[in-house]
């Protein structure tokens, strides 16, 4: 009977107060869908190997490349003998096991297509401790015919998951299946196929990896070591540059680092996803912020809609109701008014999944059926919020006194109000911080791509081709095309450097091979010295060049026209001996890497045509009839005796790659910000909808003592924006160092504007004042003889 | 049945304080039915709520059944085992039709269930029975002030205090409130009621009056 009957009262309740009922919950559950979202994308990198037992001492070795001035370049693979020096000299190593990828062919009977396969060290599945459906992993590629496939893999290739004993053709050779593992969960396995060969059959590629020939140095395994249960993976890393020296030919021993990183933190490694913790960390955040913005409408609408309860709650209390029994009955109201928002955020999370995912380019699953513990933590943060968000009302609600409520003696009817205001000032304080970041990360992002590049890349599309001369020649006339120049393919990547000796010093500098019309066709001007002496066509000896500012910096000339004339020794690529060359011209700092890094010193040659290899051939547009020029390219190409097909891209398009973490930053603001809006306005237009009856009684009173309907309209006004102004206060700040540090991982960034603060906090303000002031002016509006009578 | 000795309750507001009750002593035997009277602002509503447990005495003791009620929980616990109320303003909870209005008075006593059918048993026995469904707004006050009464007599308690009970009825549902406390009392019920008009106070066993939160007057029928 109790259980009906609450259920009743708090059924009755939300009906009776529809449209504010409506507003909470909703607000709730469009929080709740963007926190839901958040946490199964963030679920991905997290869990990511978490299937694999001991994910947390199990490591895989990656190559690191180094070289100064770049960002170091990860490689999942490694030196094929590494895992034997690791496993016979680091007593910490448990098991080592290496996977070679190849794409071999796979018959069974007549049929047969090629496939990736991964040939595996006997000791894999006793790294990997996979969970075994049929047979035992551990022994099974001991034999050099033996076969492991995951459960779907077997499906497809034999028709039933226990099909042990059933053959297939690998390569050639027979091959027999010895064990099925479980399917890894989607998306959380670094392993790219399901079938693994023993890596001692006929074929194998890791039979294969022979050593590697004298100053040469190849990758070519995956190689997985998991340690002893409490093994130091720092010492053990810290002894590996020594074990693998030998691998290495000498000049790449300061460069190479064969690193361990756990497996289970491999989705988040910044080597191979550079700024993908940053993003979990940020979207996490504001998901975060923005449900706490939906939880607090949440709590003071409940709070205004259950002060309408008041002479429920003297009743209750009159018929014997404990402090107690009418907290509990209030936060039951709430878990199960949260469980029905969680349910409307849940089907919209189904919904909206899919398209999170193709916007932000991840893979997150919402897959309960398999995985039912998500519901349970669902319920579980479910009932959690509804307790927390339910307990202020219940505090507020059971301490009423009775006696006053029940004799129409308004009392503690206005109680709370400081908690109401602090809420309403967090949910602004949040507001105005992510308009400042979403404004923020706009910005730098524009300046990434446009104003920081210092050189105009709209309509530029480069050729990877060594300027093979005819084609250069052709393209030149073209109708659509407008300048066409070329350079070394280092220009866009930055990957060439050498020590210039200067003064005593070895100055890291970056050699670019770039015909003199190349700076013309990217807009680049010198700022001292002059294009014009340089020799149009390249010269085989380099006499002239051309610095950027950086380089004027870094060698110490006081100012750009003192650089000129000045003679730098210039090494030689290749063969050939070094050359002394004069700076003839000084440009602008320009680089088309990422503005994560700082610009190096530059130095630019002119080489002749045959000399530029990797090259880079960049044609202007003229900007109308591009997919006729594009294609009249293409023809061009082919016509002029180029077997290969064409290698051709937008820069544009390839600088907005590089961005692309940065666009998706401003993107994931974007969405939240306009959330956040969002809900700040729906929770205010509730409450004031839920506190306007207790103001009527006031603004009569007010009006029958004299006021106008604009000197009510300001007070009502004035009173809103106070926890708005406040919220400025609490904001600034913490936007402020939050990015500031941002933007410190810019090498190059823009300026944190100080208009940008109080311009949010207008933004804010204005939201505030639009969302409620319509109601506002009707009540201010009310003849006061209504607005007494109303009580 | 109430034993009261000396007692007092003052109310602060600021630095106006107010002596609602001072010095007070009345005894109630069970089953008896004691209407109080005197002007607006003389205390009777602090002494019944202090009779229904709904609030602390300032001073002095209350017993009730010879028990006196020092904390909080103490004073829930009395309440909901003894104590019945009906008030001026009804006090019906709108979200709830009449027989949930009444039931809403069995839900948190303890001891025995109450037998099934004791909602309609009391509906029938205050006439509102065909109106069981009906929400209270759809009620005229003498029905709402039926619905009250009965939902103080659902859970049978051994005291029902009202609070001015027929202040807001014209006088034929006035009388009929009477004749539903009247009965209440014979069927030994212990009854204290608040009220204005002498009339209505006749038909109590006993009248005592207040002035100023003392004990003016006591008059035995």
């Amino acid at each position: 009977m109790r259980a009906r009957h609450f259920l009743i009262a708090w059924s009755r309740n939300l009906a009776a107060n529809r449209l504010l009922s409506a507003i909470a919950i909703l607000g709730l559950a469009i929080g709740l869908a963007g926190a839901i979202l958040m946490a199964l994308i963030a679920r991905v990198p997290l869990g990511y190997n978490h299937h694999v037992p001991d994910h947390d001492r199990t490591y895989l070795a990656v190559s690191v490349m180094r070289s100064e001035g770049m960002a170091p370049d990860y490689q999942e693979a490694s030196p094929g003998a590494a895992a034997e020096l690791l496993r016979l000299n680091l007593p910490e190593v448990e098991a080592v096991a290496r996977l070679a990828e190849a794409e071999v062919e796979l018959r069974r009977g007549a049929r047969g297509r090629s496939e990736k396969i991964y040939w595996a060290d006997p000791a894999l599945f006793d790294v990997l401790r996979l969970p075994a459906l049929h047979g035992d992993p551990r022994q099974a590629l001991a034999r050099p015919d033996g076969l492991v496939t995951t459960r779907t893999e077997a499906l497809r290739l034999f028709g039933r998951d226990d099909a042990l004993g059933e053959t297939i053709q690998v390569a050639g050779a027979l091959m027999v299946l010895r064990a099925v593992i479980a399917d890894p969960p989607p998306n959380r396995t670094d392993l790219a196929s399901g079938i693994f060969a023993s890596g001692l059959g006929a074929g194998s590629a890791l039979a294969a990896l022979s050593p590697d020939a004298a100053g040469t140095f190849s990758i070519g395994a995956r190689t997985y070591l998991r340690l002893r249960p409490g093994a130091s993976p720092e010492a053990v890393q810290a002894r590996i540059p020594a074990l693998i020296a030998g691998l290495l030919p000498p000049p790449l021993r300061e460069a190479y680092r064969l690193e361990l990183v756990r497996i289970d933190r491999l989705a988040l490694n910044e080597g191979f996803h550079p700024g993908a913790g940053q993003r979990l960390f940020i979207g996490g955040l504001v998901a975060f912020l923005v449900l706490f913005i939906a939880a607090a409408n949440f709590v003071n609408l409940s709070v205004a809609l259950a002060a309408r309860r008041r002479r429920e709650i003297g009743v209750r209390k009159a018929s014997g109701a404990g402090r107690w029994q009418i907290a509990v009955q209030f936060l039951g109201e709430s878990v199960l008014t949260v469980l029905v928002a969680t349910l409307l955020a849940v089907a919209a999370s189904e919904l909206l999944l899919p398209h999170v995912n193709a916007f932000l380019e991840t893979q997150a699953l919402f897959d309960y059926v398999d995985d039912p513990s998500l519901l349970l933590w669902l319920l579980l943060g479910a009932v959690l919020l509804g307790l927390a968000a339910g307990a202020w009302p219940a505090f507020l609600l059971s301490s009423l006194p009775p006696a006053a409520i029940l004799q129409d003696r308004s009392g503690a009817g206005s109680g709370g109000a400081l908690v109401r205001n602090a809420l309403v000032t967090g949910q602004f304080a949040i507001l105005i911080g992510l308009v400042i970041s979403t404004v923020t990360v706009h910005r730098q992002r524009a300046f990434a791509t446009d104003e920081a590049l210092r050189m105009d890349v709209d309509q530029v599309v480069t050729v990877a081709a060594p300027c093979p001369p005819a084609f250069v020649e052709e393209a030149r006339k073209l109708p659509g095309v407008r300048a066409v120049s070329c350079s070394g393919a280092e220009l866009l990547t930055g990957e060439m450097f050498a020590f210039v000796d200067w003064r005593g010093e070895r100055i890291s500098t970056d050699l670019i091979a770039a015909l003199p019309s190349t700076f013309a066709l990217y807009g680049v001007r010198p700022v001292a010295g002059s294009l014009a002496t340089l020799p149009a066509g390249g010269e085989e000896i380099v006499s002239r060049i051309v610095v950027n500012e950086a380089a004027v910096r870094r060698f110490g000339f006081g100012s750009p026209a003192a650089a000129i004339g000045a003679v730098l020794p210039i090494p030689a690529d290749g063969a050939g001996p070094d050359s002394r060359a004069t700076i003839v011209a000084v440009v602008p700092d320009f680089a088309f890497h990422s503005i994560e890094t700082a610009i190096e010193p530059s130095v630019y040659r002119a080489r002749p045509h045959g000399a530029y290899s990797p090259g880079l051939v960049s044609i202007r547009l003229a900007g109308r009839d591009v997919p006729e020029t594009l294609a009249a390219i293409d023809r061009l190409w082919h016509a002029t005796g180029n077997a290969e097909p064409i290698e051709r891209a937008f820069v544009s398009e390839q600088i907005e790659r590089l961005y692309r973490s940065l666009e998706r930053n401003g993107q994931l603001f974007a969405i939240f910000s306009g959330l956040a809006i969002f809900l700040a306005c729906l929770g205010l237009v509730g409450l004031s909808l839920s506190t306007a009856d207790r103001r009527t009684k006031e603004i009569g009173i007010r009006k029958a003592l004299g006021a106008s309907t604009g000197q009510i309209l300001m007070l009502l006004l004035w009173q809103l924006s106070r926890p708005v102004l406040l919220a400025n206060i609490l904001a600034w700040p913490i936007a402020w160092w939050l990015m500031r540090k941002w933007l410190d991982g810019f090498a190059y960034h823009v300026p944190l504007q100080v208009w940008l603060f109080p311009a949010a906090g207008l933004v804010a303000l204005a939201v505030a004042l639009g969302s409620v002031s319509v109601l506002a002016f009707h009540i201010a509006r009310q003849k006061p003889v209504f607005a007494l009578r109303y009580e | 049945m109430i034993e009261i000795r000396d007692l007092s309750r003052l109310y602060r507001t600021g630095d106006v304080e107010t002596r609602a009750l001072a010095g007070i002593s009345l005894d109630v035997a069970a089953g008896e039915f004691v209407a109080v009277m005197g002007p607006s602002g003389c205390g009777k509503s602090s002494l019944l709520n202090i009779l229904g447990f709904l609030d602390a005495p300032g001073g002095g003791t209350y017993r009730l059944l010879g028990e006196e009620a020092r904390t909080e929980s103490a004073r829930t616990r009395l309440r909901r085992a003894h104590v019945g109320f009906i008030f001026q303003s009804f006090n019906l909870v709108d979200e709830l039709n009449v027989a949930e209005n009444i039931e809403l008075s069995l839900l948190y006593r303890t001891g025995a269930p109450a037998p099934r059918g004791r909602v309609e048993q009391v509906m029938e026995q205050v006439g509102i029975a065909h109106r069981a469904r009906h929400r209270p707004q759809s009620l005229s006050g003498g029905q709402q002030q039926r619905v009250a009464i009965a939902r103080a007599l659902v859970s049978s308690p051994r005291l029902i205090l009202a609070d001015e009970p027929t202040g807001n009825l014209d006088s034929a549902n006035g009388a009929a409130v009477m004749e539903l406390l009247r009965a209440a009392a014979d069927a030994g019920t212990t009854i204290v009621m608040v009220t204005h008009s002498p009339l209505h106070a006749a038909a109590a066993d006993r009248r005592i009056a207040l002035l100023d939160g003392r004990l003016v007057g006591e008059t035995m029928l």
